[in-house]
């Protein structure tokens, strides 16, 4: 159905793609695997007419194609899910669907009986049930992603690429999508699925090209390639050690302790954290974990409760306060709340250094020495290995991971005494997230205490001395060392 | 295939095409040349010395404005600012025959205080600036009009006018040599100290911002009651050039200092904007209006042509971001 015959691309004198050569078939879904910077995007962006191939061939049915532009593409039945969402909220879900459509509009008038039905019709195949013709704000963000699906179903695409799409929802939601996606396969579409998840790759996937460095490393039928293998081919080196070793390097002391804290969704809570110790918040997404943190950080009202660190309690009003308390959070969302994209990396970096008058860098009134704060950023750079050109190259133009590495970064140079991560490897390739373990475990090394929220269970069993689990505001249970995910799956 | 690359330099070329104030420094050299040329007396020293003292004002404003507007602000009642503090200052003068210095101060505390009603409404009630400093501009002006009926206040005391005049070592005009002073200070603070940091970041990312521990409402608010500060000197400044407190003297003077900012490579979306590209965004308006004006166009002219220098400008700046973006 869809071949790529020797695609290569470059961007000045960098060769991005390499004689990228693969078939898809009709009702096949076919995963696309490679750490960031591997090439996935650039293909993606090839094939949906964002950029021109340099050399190569597509053929669609066997037929050379051409794209030009995005709506080259659409004609030609290529349809893209982005991870992220690009609905509007206060228009209706049938709104929605048919937004970027033409087809009803004769004269530029909405013909809306026929968007309904046309629309119920999508969600039908889909084996979605929802009312079309209520605004698509009031339904999660799991629904909306299957909006997505559907705006891109609507225009009966012969192949749909799925671009990260289970990155924000919950188990169940991901169920749901898996669902629409065997739907569609058996409707005989063909489905480009790009997944950091391995599992959902196994789970899903009839075949797999592995691409590494603008190159193609494996294709063939996804069954045949057993993990450690698959793994081995997108980083090209050997990874022994997935997740780091556990040694213990918890201390008596304690760092923070919660009575009875919480507020809004968040039941009292008891929690408590020693030096070098790693604790795991496991639960499923709106279990209330990230309500805690933000309660615990001063960023959200906490109702009730107290707050211990080293032993004395303290007020925490906002998250300037945390840091002087020596609470570093690392964000779940980058883009918004954790980085400033628009700004330098070493802008970034520097931050939460200065908000602290880390002296070496700011002055008692204020004055930054620039050499100093240079020096620092340069420092936090090399030691995190975040690939970029130099400390003023912008942060939205870094891949996942090297961002992730910035968020981690600017925290370590503020040097806090206790660690928040939330979702720490959320849309980041393998060798970072390897990476990112071993940042938690070395933090617990030199003394700190860390506490680490993911909704990627088998993670927290391998880097945290202990998994607390949160079900529905409330810690239900605490697990040690040699807990399985079974354990945590039956009790979240 | 991980090895971080540190400091490397691009060609001094890229650098100099990829920036938007030597765009504009350029600009702003290539129009001193051509008025030089085309406008006899414009590259005299007397029109020198009389441009460096009309850019004062809006050279002060515009160093407000350009802290407002880095953290997606804006700030509309400088304008009105401007008139209120020369009419205080004047009134206390003249009609209460206060010391100048009493007066000034008194007119000073009054522009400020505008500024914390503007923070306050901006920072902590969360309004949007647009309408929080376009309401108090309204009000301020009403309020600088009532007090006198909506006359003007003249015959201020001697010192005032020959302050407006005077030199140090006859070359550097005293208001613009305040304006100086002001660049400097307000540059070191935005590029050098922390607090400048914290405008940045708020303009760049609030919520980014309070996450990273910035006390975002403390900074916003600092922001506001810094541009009131900046223009009550603004509106002390004028009131020594014009020689009297007029309620109206200052009107539309902030759409000059936004126009100079964004000329200067600021975004009106925020974490973006130099002082020194600002103040060249303020040269460029008074040289087109002051060579315009040597080779006798009309001041409708002017406006014509300042609003095309205005369109060009950010459009070369923004084709220029765009394309570094491509890039990418």
């Amino acid at each position: 159905m869809l071949e790529f015959i020797n695609i290569s691309k470059s961007f000045f004198k960098n060769k991005v793609l390499d004689g990228i050569s693969f078939k898809a078939e009709s009702g096949e879904i076919l995963a696309l695997a490679g750490q960031n910077g591997a090439g996935k995007s650039t293909l993606m962006k090839i094939l949906t007419g964002i950029y021109q191939a340099d050399g190569g061939q597509i053929l669609i049915d066997g037929k050379e194609v051409h794209f030009t532009s995005v709506s080259d593409a659409d004609a030609a039945g290529v349809g893209i899910v982005y991870q992220e969402l690009s609905v509007i909220p206060h228009l209706t879900v049938a709104e929605n669907v048919v937004l970027s459509q033409n087809v009803n509009r004769r004269f530029h008038y909405l013909n809306k009986k026929k968007e309904i039905a046309q629309t119920e019709e999508v969600f039908r195949r889909l084996g979605v049930e929802i009312d079309v013709t209520r605004p698509l704000g009031e339904y999660t963000a799991s629904t909306q992603q299957l909006v997505e699906i559907a705006k891109s179903i609507y225009k009966n695409p012969k192949l749909v690429i799925f671009d990260e799409p289970t990155t924000s929802l919950t188990n169940k939601e991901r169920e749901k999508l898996f669902e629409v996606m065997d739907a569609m396969r058996k409707e005989g579409m063909t489905i480009l699925f790009i997944t950091h998840y391995l599992e959902e790759m196994y789970r899903m996937a009839d075949k797999c090209v592995v691409l590494r460095d603008g190159r193609v490393q494996y294709y063939g039928a996804m069954n045949q390639l057993d993990k450690g293998e698959l793994v081995n081919l997108m980083i090209g080196q050997r990874l022994d050690a997935f997740y780091p070793k556990i040694e213990s390097y918890v201390t008596e002391k304690t760092a923070v302790e919660l009575s009875g804290f919480g507020g809004g969704i968040v039941a009292p809570c008891d929690l408590k954290i020693n030096y070098g110790e790693v604790v795991g918040l496991a639960g499923l997404v709106g279990a209330g974990r990230t309500e805690l943190v933000w309660m615990m950080i001063g960023h959200t009202k906490h109702s009730y409760g107290s707050i211990k660190i080293d032993g004395r309690d303290v007020t925490i009003k906002d998250p300037g306060d945390a840091l002087d308390l020596g609470i570093a959070y690392i964000n779940e969302d980058r883009k918004n709340g954790g980085l400033h994209t628009g700004m330098g990396i070493g802008f970034n970096i520097l931050l939460p250094s200065i908000v602290k008058n880390r002296a070496d860098i700011v002055s008692s009134t204020g004055y930054i020495n620039d050499k100093e704060a240079r020096r620092v950023s340069d420092e936090m750079i090399v030691s995190l290995e975040v690939k970029c050109v130099d400390a003023d190259q912008k942060v939205m133009t870094l891949s996942g991971g090297n961002q992730q590495k910035v968020s981690i970064a600017k925290w370590i140079a503020a040097d806090p005494q206790i660690y928040i991560f939330d979702e720490p490897t959320k849309g980041i390739d393998v060798l970072t997230k390897s990476r990112v373990y071993d940042i938690i475990r070395g933090l617990a090394k030199d003394g700190k205490a860390v506490l680490v929220i993911s909704s990627y269970t088998p993670e927290l069993i391998g880097v945290c001395d202990r998994v607390e689990v949160m079900s529905k505001g409330k810690i239900v249970a605490s697990f040690g060392q040699g807990v399985t995910e079974n354990d945590i799956l039956l009790v979240q | 295939m991980n090895t971080p690359v540190v400091k490397e330099k691009g060609s001094m070329f890229k650098k100099v095409l990829g920036n938007q104030i030597s765009v504009v420094f350029f600009i702003l050299i290539a129009l001193i040349i051509f008025f030089s040329v085309g406008a006899k007396g414009f590259f005299s020293a007397y029109n020198l010395k009389s441009l460096l003292q009309q850019t004062a004002v809006i050279g002060i404003i515009t160093v407000a404005q350009t802290f407002v507007i880095i953290t997606s602000g804006i700030d509309l009642s400088q304008g009105a600012i401007i008139g209120l503090t020369t009419l205080i200052a004047s009134g206390m003068m003249v009609d209460l025959g206060l010391p100048i210095g009493v007066a000034v101060l008194a007119a000073l505390l009054a522009a400020v205080l505008v500024g914390v009603v503007n923070g306050f409404f901006v920072a902590h009630v969360g309004l949007p600036a647009f309408i929080t400093t376009l309401g108090t501009q309204y009000i301020i002006r009403s309020i600088a009009l009532l007090a006198k009926g909506g006359n003007d206040i003249y015959n201020l005391p001697p010192e005032i006018s020959n302050f407006g005049r005077g030199t140090i070592g006859g070359v550097f005009p005293n208001l613009a040599i305040i304006m100086i002073v002001i660049v400097v200070i307000m540059h070191l603070i935005l590029k050098k100290f922390s607090f400048g940091r914290y405008v940045y970041a708020c303009g760049s990312n609030v919520t980014a911002a309070r996450f990273s521990g910035v006390k975002t409402k403390k900074a916003i608010f600092l922001v506001y009651v810094l541009a009131g500060f900046l223009c009550g000197i603004a509106g002390i400044v004028m009131m020594c050039r014009i020689n009297a407190g007029i309620a109206v003297c200052g009107d539309g003077y902030e759409m000059n200092s936004i126009c100079a900012v964004v000329i200067g490579g600021g975004s009106l979306f925020g974490g973006e904007g130099s002082i020194s590209g600002a103040l060249i965004g303020a040269f460029i308006m008074s040289v087109l209006s002051t060579g315009l004006q040597i080779m006798g166009f009309s001041t409708y002219w002017q406006q014509l042509i300042t609003g095309i220098v205005l369109i060009l400008a950010v459009m070369v700046d923004t084709i220029r971001r765009r394309r570094s973006q491509g890039m990418e």
